[in-house]
This record gives structure tokens, sequence and C-alpha cells, in this order.
């Protein structure tokens, strides 16, 4: 158990090693000719306009939020699934409600049109 | 084939005793053991990739009638078997450009990060009977979790390039892949109920029956939702090439462009391979048990098919706007796949163990088909009534 583990740490280490080599490879044979027009922000050979770090459509945040709801759901669903086969009936009976609860907050979002792109 | 995995078993503990008698203590030669099993796993989806690239590219001329990397040039070789070479070889040697505006920590960082995230999936992922980087318990949760990581290095890349295409491309990728981890999640959970376990050579043991044959609606919603994750055909919104140039990786150039390009196919083969894991089988096949090694045939086969049909949409499926996107996922492959964690957990408790294994798979399949039938009813009611809608709308509008 321990040992699955410590192959994960070490696996971390060879994958940014893996991350990090074509990069200083690169580093070594790349040509580097620097010069302010390269430098410039791309904008199909306009001229940029302003910066990109703007405030952004606040729709993207609403399926963030939305998102969460799912996502912790689904950590409370995966023990429950893997204790499936131990399982009495009713602990099913229950988690299926739990997850009818939740398809009714999805079709009140939806309902509220927040789920409509605007 | 014995001595074979005799090999593969035996070298680990040989190289052990080696260090030790160098005079390492055993805890280090451990982890120089491992961490040469590591790169021998790291660089199964590289040279994996360097291939599946070319067969890519290849293929999908073919689909659209172009013929492709041929050997028309100096250097390609036979059917241009070493066109990926000579690419890699071409960033390596590209100058590398980094836009004065953009935030060069976060900026650098990002393709590091992908990369090294695209790799480490590999290892809890099964190639072959017994032949695992490291049979986590949580296998499948593992990897998912990785899968939220590398949205995070998108935004990275998006955010720090100081970019409107690239800020606009991370950002559909955010919303693209917090939106279709959800239905993954919730297949995945199907399968784990069904194979009662997480690990992965757990969840391939007990398919003596591949999934696909006893769940086929789990299996296309995870399909579905895998291929929205890693970006391909019909969803490749967040690059799309002519509307946004490349979405969040424009401003990169050489080698950290080729980092993004990397791990997009890593990531695609991964899911070729997880598909294949959970739904197709794994390493089970004929054979398997007098010949170990045949399983990772088997496994190299079924995941080529799974890559097939994800080149299959990338070739030919036009792509979809991203309100059609989220439409698609929270409106119909979200509440599908909670009806179908319902419907397994039912069944599965409605037929008992007592009936036989065969009776519950085919109650399974039963089930499946029949949601399968109600599904396309409820598409076909809901779009006859969009077009009434939409021609009682027209009558309106139109000056009578």
């Amino acid at each position: 158990m321990l040992d699955q583990f410590t192959f994960i740490g070490v696996f971390l280490i060879v994958a940014l090693i893996f991350g990090v080599a074509p990069i200083a490879i690169a580093f070594v044979l790349r040509p580097k000719k620097p010069n302010p027009r390269k430098a410039e922000t791309y904008e199909c050979g306009l001229q940029p306009h302003g910066e990109a770090w703007v405030q952004f459509k606040v729709q993207y945040y609403v399926f963030a939020l939305v998102f969460v709801v799912f996502d912790v759901e689904a950590v409370f669903l995966l023990p429950w699934a893997l204790a499936y086969h131990q399982l009495e009936l009713y602990a099913v009976i229950e988690a299926i409600i739990f997850i009818l609860i939740l398809l009714g907050a999805l079709l009140y979002v939806w309902r509220k049109n927040a789920l409509k792109w605007m | 084939m014995e001595p074979f995995n005799d090999f593969i078993s035996n070298i680990s503990p040989w190289l052990q005793g080696l260090l030790e008698g160098i005079g390492l203590p055993d805890v280090w030669a451990r982890v120089v053991v491992l961490g040469i099993g590591g790169f021998a796993l790291a660089f199964v989806p590289l040279i994996a990739v360097i291939f599946l690239i070319w067969a890519a590219r290849k293929l999908i001329a073919r689909m659209q009638d172009r013929i492709g990397p041929n050997n028309s040039g100096p250097y390609p070789g036979p059917y241009a078997l070493f066109q990926t070479f000579a690419d890699a070889i071409k960033m390596l040697t590209k100058e590398d450009v980094i836009p004065a505006a953009a935030d060069r920590w976060v900026f650098n960082i990002a393709p590091i990060v992908i990369l090294t995230i695209a790799v480490l999936i590999w290892a809890v992922i099964p190639l072959g009977k017994d032949i695992t980087g490291s049979d986590l318990n949580i296998g499948i949760f593992y990897v998912l979790a990785l899968g939220s990581g590398s949205m995070v290095s998108l935004l990275m890349a998006g955010w720090g390039s100081d970019n409107k295409y690239a800020l606009l491309g991370a950002l559909r990728a955010v919303a693209n892949m917090i939106s279709y981890e959800v239905p993954q999640i919730l297949s995945v959970i199907a399968v784990v109920m069904v194979a009662g376990s997480l690990s992965m050579q757990e969840i391939t043991k007990a398919q003596n029956v591949p999934f696909i044959f006893v769940m086929p609606v789990t299996a296309l919603l995870f399909f579905v939702s895998s291929l929205a994750e890693a970006g391909r055909q019909p969803y490749d919104l967040m690059e799309a090439d002519s509307e946004i140039v490349a979405g969040y990786f424009v401003e990169y150039s050489g080698m950290k462009f080729g980092q993004f390009y990397l791990s997009e196919f890593m990531n695609n083969f991964a899911i070729s391979v997880i598909t294949a894991t959970l739904f197709l089988g794994g390493w089970q096949g004929p054979f398997v048990d007098s010949v170990p090694i045949l399983g990772s045939l088997w496994l190299l086969l079924k995941s080529c098919l799974v890559f097939f049909v994800l080149l299959w949409c990338w070739g030919t499926l036009p792509r979809l706007r991203i309100d059609q996107m989220l439409n698609f996922n929270w409106k119909f492959l979200t509440p599908v796949a909670l009806v179908n964690v319902c419907i397994v957990a039912l069944v599965g408790k409605a037929v008992p163990s007592s009936a036989g294994p065969w009776m519950q798979k085919s109650a399974l399949l039963g089930a499946n088909i029949l949601l399968a039938l109600a599904v396309l009813g409820a598409l076909v009611v809901a779009g006859r009534q969009a077009r009434r809608r939409d021609v009682s709308g027209q009558q309106e509008a139109s000056p009578a």
C-alpha cells in the first residue's frame, strides 16, 4: 500500500523530468534573436488594443456554481458506489432519493433559465 | 513466453540486490528501482503517441480525401513514418518567443504542468496482466482528479499569455471541462458499482463480459464526455483554429507548443486506453491465462479501436457552438447519467445475486436498452415540439 504511493511520488519526479526535459533540450538547441516586434501580443497582425486581463462574461461563473454542486455530489456517491455490494436495499433507496433531489435542483436551475446561454 | 514475464517480475529484486551490493541503503535502492521502472513506464505513452500522431494525420487525411503526410519530401521515410520525428526536431530548434506582455512565470510553467499531468495519468493504467505502474486502490479516482488538474494548466496558459484569443480559449476550455466532468464521474460511478472496486486492475478482472455489453449507455456517456474532456472534435471549441486561432496556446512557440500538442495526444490515447479498460475488458482476452503477455496486445488492439472511433469523430463531425455544447451537457447528458446511476443501482438490488451473474447481467442490459429507448423517445418528442414552436414563431413573425 505504502509502496504503491511511494511509486506515485517517484513517478511524479519522473513526470516532472519528462515535462522539463524537452524545454531544456530546446533551450540548448534553439536560436535566440530577440526583437521587440516579435514579443508583441499576437492579434492577427493588428496592433494589440488594450489588455486581455479584463472582467469576463459572468455566465461562465453560473455554470461553475452548478458544477460545484454536482462535483461535491460525486464525492458523496463514490464511497456509496464502492460499498454497493455490501449495502442493504434501504441504503440504495436513500442514495437514489439523494440523486433525485439533485435532479430536482438541476430542473430548478433549468426552469430559472440559468442554463440558457445569453 | 514465460521467461519474459519472469523477466519483468524478477528484474526489480535483482536490481535492488545489485544496488544494495554497492552499499546503497535499501530504502534508496528501492527508490532508484522505482525510478527506473517509472522511466520505462513513462516512455510507453511517449512512443505510442509518436506513432499515433502519424496514424492520426494519415487516417484523417484519408477520411477527408487528402493524401496527408507522404514520402515525397527528403526526410519522412516510407509512408512518412518518420514525419513525427522530423516535426519534433523542427520544434526543438525553433526560437522560443515570449510575449512582452505575458506573465512570464505562469506562461513558462503551464506547458511543464500540462505534460507532467499527461504523463502522471499513466501510473495507474493497467498495461497488461499484472503490469501496472502502481495498482492504487483508488485508481480511477486518481485519473479523474488529474483530469481536473490539467484544467488548471490550461487556465494558466490562457491567462498568462495576456492575449484575447488565449483568454477566450482558456475560459471555453474550463467551461467545457468542468461541465463534462459531471457525466464522466457519474458513468464511472455506475462502473464502480458493478465492478465493486476503484482499482483499474480489479475493474478489468471484474469484466468476464466486457461492460460495454452489460451497460452500453454508460459506455457511450463515458466516451462522449471523455471526448469533451480531451477537447477533441466536435468539442474542440477551446482550440477552434478557424475562430480563435489556436485558443489557449496561441502565443506559444517552439517546444512549448510541442508540449501542448504532445500532452493533447497523450490525453487522447489515455482516454482510449481508459475506455478500453473500463468497458472493453482491458487486457482480458483469449489465451491470456496461458500467455500473460498477450494481455498487453489485446489492450493495445482495443485501445487502437477506441482511438480509431475518436479519429472518426475528429475527421467527420463539425464543431459545436458553446451554447450547444453546454446545453447538450446540462440538459441531456447529466440528467441521463443521473437516471442511469439510479437504474444500475436498482437493477443490481432487484435481481438477487442468487439468480446468478448471467441473470444479473442480462437484466442490466435490458434496463440499459429500455433507458436508451426512453431517451430516444424523449428526444423525438422534444424535437417535434421545438419544430412546432419554430414554425408558429415564424408565422407570427412574418407580416401576413
